[in-house]
């Protein structure tokens, strides 16, 4: 496909624009929320801070594997997808848990996994992954344990810490289809807008 | 408790196939820091005096620093006898190229501080490193391939989250500016390293990691870590501007001031076709999203896709030094073209700065009529002709006919063309000059940044006196010169006390100690493998005789360097670093930074003045 060359801008002198700060007000948790992951270009660049940070407000160590949300890379590109729970209202994996070690918490809207009985079988990302999902629970690396986002209480350190502005801490009302989708079709989804076509919308979910 | 570091190198020997964890000396590392100085010193211990590159005795090190994976480190430093940078005397010196991306967080993630490399396996391999265990392993069905197949081939096959290192065919055919790639387009670019890599038959380094980095003072850090988020996204211009456009700005502000790179560096200035190759013909016409490296909070590489014309579909990052040396330097007025060369580069794991030094050379000797259409294989090597660079690269990447003279860097080459070609050769020590923060045609002042750097004319040597000090700290913690310029000395003092427990530095003075003890001990080892800073400091005739003609510095003093001028520079050069009239540091200078155990093999090759 062949597009008009675009007329070229001449001075350098754009660069003095202002940088728009971010917001960074907190929300206390008196709704559901959840983490908007934005697949709009330019998005996520994998600089995997989300991870980093997520780490250390859990187990205050430096090591992206305690953490909740895990950026993938898809290749061409590297084009990259931020997946981390994005509290489904069908839950699968609560339901899939054999010991009832994983549960959400109506009262305070969060994931909770109970470390004592979790035997770590994995059941629960797989239910997330079999049901067209991302797969986005992780394991803790020594002790097997599941890791689910549980929005840090209300302050999500991913979200506030996101310099692409790609997480994004909002309420789930603002939805009203679940977002949670497998990391390959995001990733095609992104890879759709590298080319300026109008694609059509396809409606999803029940 | 002492964090920051693993405390374990892996030392891998590929004659005779074996792994082994090595204890990282503590002693050395408070003397020297992280990656760049330890780098150093281990050369210093371990490599036997005059190994040539390609021989199985030279090490190719992979080193992290104390700041690796925390805060905003996040870059691998390769350090290697390099096949490239070499004295007029042809005796090869050090290679020295760092890279971003994940690579350098995973190693430590995995529990290395280090790989070491040598030896010289039978059979093409590579190296997985896991969770603090290592294995050599065939890479028959990676060999051959080009660096993006292997990225996605290793990874299909290992682990989605492994993070590789390789080298492309290039490398495999022991091209001398070959890179070694990583995620696609991260390169450590400069000096050969690929070809090293090559030399030793191993094709790729695959690291996963899952344990934790130890650190001494974890409340610390945590609160440094918004500190340095703030920081760095504090500068509002420079920010946005990096994230939007990255390095590529510096490609019309450099021409407009007269500092870049035009027709093999014969002019500096490109009144018109300059906005051809920008960041914002690649803005409106390719960009799609940026990309960052591991922590960094300001992304700089603007990923893109070529949308028209016979290479759409083409993925690359462009960055200054790629698309400046492709586009003013060999005149290329197709951005796509340039776009489409800097991407092809990448995949074959060539240097882009050096291919683009050579093409130009190539080009030059051409017009000159130095190189016939029949010594160049019937190629049309016109400026800007980009389908014959297309067709030179290939020959370049499998040593085909005139590949395989061009294939040897411009040094090498000029010497064997001979016929006055060596006049506009540009490079320092055989390396090719970079552009990127310092690449100036004519700029007095910066174009000490190819002359004094022991690496040869690499851009990342820094261009003033203090710049070449922030380079080397950067280096050594392993930190984006970009994000260390937005980092006070305090904050990163802090961020080093938190990390490892020791009090590195507090003030700006202790820190150019540090760096100053880093670069003598470079140009120690440098001396120590054949350099004579007299003879081997030295610039490109062009230089000193073809002064600018265009631009606002046409007819200026600035137009030419003066030769008094420049050896008057040098002299004032050695005396602030502290070595005598010939550039050899004097035995006060190396006692006062502690590197009193160099004095005794200096002496063997040269006459150490007392003070």
């Amino acid at each position: 496909m062949d597009y008009p060359a675009p007329k070229v801008l001449t001075s350098c002198d754009l660069i003095s624009c202002r940088f728009p700060k971010r917001r960074t007000e907190r929300i206390s948790m008196k709704n559901p929320m959840q983490i908007f992951v934005d697949r709009a270009l330019p998005g996520c660049s994998g600089c995997r801070i989300c991870e980093k940070v997520c780490a250390l407000q859990h187990e205050k160590k430096y090591n992206p594997a305690y953490s909740r949300v895990k950026v993938y890379q898809f290749y061409p590109g590297p084009i990259d997808v931020p997946i981390v729970c994005q509290y489904c209202g069908d839950r699968p994996c609560v339901s899939a848990c054999p010991t009832g070690a994983l549960t959400y918490d109506n009262a305070t809207f969060q994931m909770r996994v109970d470390e004592a009985t979790c035997t770590s079988c994995q059941a629960c990302n797989q239910a997330c992954i079999d049901n067209q999902r991302g797969g986005c629970i992780t394991f803790h690396p020594t002790k097997g344990i599941a890791q689910i986002c549980d929005l840090c209480g209300g302050e999500p350190q991913c979200a506030t810490f996101c310099p692409s502005d790609t997480l994004h801490f909002l309420p789930i009302s603002r939805f009203s289809k679940r977002l949670a989708e497998p990391a390959k079709l995001i990733a095609s989804r992104i890879a759709d807008q590298f080319y300026p076509v109008q694609k059509e919308v396809e409606r999803r979910g029940p | 408790m002492v964090g920051g570091y693993t405390g374990k190198i892996l030392d891998v020997d590929l004659t005779g196939n074996t792994v082994q964890k090595t204890p990282l000396d503590m002693g050395d590392a408070k003397r020297f820091l992280g990656a760049r100085g330890l780098m150093t010193k281990l050369l210093w211990n371990r490599m036997k005096r005059g190994t040539m590159a390609f021989s199985p005795d030279n090490i190719i090190m992979f080193f992290t620093g104390p700041l690796t994976g925390l805060l905003n480190g996040n870059r691998t430093i390769v350090r290697f006898k390099s096949p490239l940078t070499a004295t007029s005397a042809g005796l090869n010196l050090m290679g020295h190229t760092s890279t971003g991306g994940n690579w350098g967080a995973e190693l430590k993630y995995a529990g290395f501080d280090g790989i070491t490399i040598t030896g010289k396996a039978e059979e093409p391999v590579y190296l997985y490193v896991k969770d603090g265990e290592a294995e050599i392993r065939s890479a028959a069905h990676l060999w051959g391939r080009s660096v993006f197949e292997t990225e996605v081939k290793l990874k299909k096959e290992l682990d989605p989250f492994v993070r590789v290192l390789q080298i492309g065919p290039a490398g495999e055919h022991l091209v001398r500016y070959s890179c070694i790639n990583q995620e696609y387009f991260y390169s450590a670019s400069r000096c050969g390293g690929g070809a090293v890599m090559g030399s030793k038959k191993l094709k790729a380094i695959a690291v996963r990691g899952t344990s934790d980095i130890p650190v001494s003072d974890i409340e610390g850090l945590l609160a440094l870590e918004g500190t340095v988020y703030g920081k760095l996204r504090g500068s509002a211009a420079e920010v946005y501007s990096r994230r939007r456009w990255g390095s590529t700005t510096a490609n019309i502000s450099s021409s407009d001031s007269s500092t870049g790179p035009l027709k093999n560096w014969r002019e500096a200035y490109w009144a018109d076709d300059i906005e051809k190759g920008g960041p914002l013909q690649w803005e409106s016409r390719c960009r799609v999203k940026n990309r960052g490296c591991f922590g960094c909070p300001t992304p700089c590489n603007q990923l893109g896709i070529i949308r028209e014309g016979p290479w759409a579909g083409t993925f690359d990052i462009p960055d200054y030094d790629s698309t400046d040396l492709l586009h003013p330097n060999c005149m290329v007025t197709d951005p796509n073209g340039v776009y489409a060369l800097s991407s092809f580069l990448d995949s074959m794991g060539l240097d882009s700065i050096s291919t683009g030094n050579t093409l130009s050379w190539a080009m030059e000797c051409y017009e000159k009529g130095i190189l016939t259409k029949d010594d160049l294989d019937g190629i049309e090597f016109t400026w800007g002709n980009v389908p014959a660079m297309f067709e030179m690269v290939r020959r370049i990447v499998r040593r085909e006919g005139i590949g395989d003279l061009l294939a040897e860097g411009i040094r090498i080459a000029s010497q064997k063309v001979g016929k006055g070609s060596d006049e506009f050769a540009m490079h320092c020590k055989g390396v090719e000059w970079g552009v990127g923060g310092a690449g100036n045609n004519r700029d007095q002042r910066e174009t000490f940044c190819y002359v004094m750097s022991d690496h040869g004319g690499v851009h990342l040597y820094g261009p003033t006196f203090d710049g070449q000090n922030d380079f080397a700290v950067a280096d050594n913690l392993t930190i984006c010169i970009r994000n260390l310029r937005a980092l006070d000395v305090e904050t990163l003092g802090l961020a080093l006390k938190a990390a490892t427990g020791w009090d590195f530095f507090a003030t700006r003075e202790d820190m150019d100690r540090f760096a100053h003890r880093i670069l003598i001990m470079e140009r120690a080892w440098n001396i120590r493998e054949g350099l004579v800073p007299d003879r081997d400091d030295n610039l490109p005739e062009r230089v000193f005789t073809e002064p600018l003609t265009l631009g606002p510095k046409a007819g200026t003093a600035e137009a030419l360097y003066d030769r008094k001028k420049f050896s008057e520079d040098k002299q004032t050069w050695y005396k602030a670093r502290g070595c005598d009239t010939h550039g050899i540091p004097t035995k006060k200078t190396l006692t006062d930074l502690d590197l009193a155990f160099t004095i005794p093999i200096l002496e063997d090759v040269v006459d150490l003045q007392e003070s």
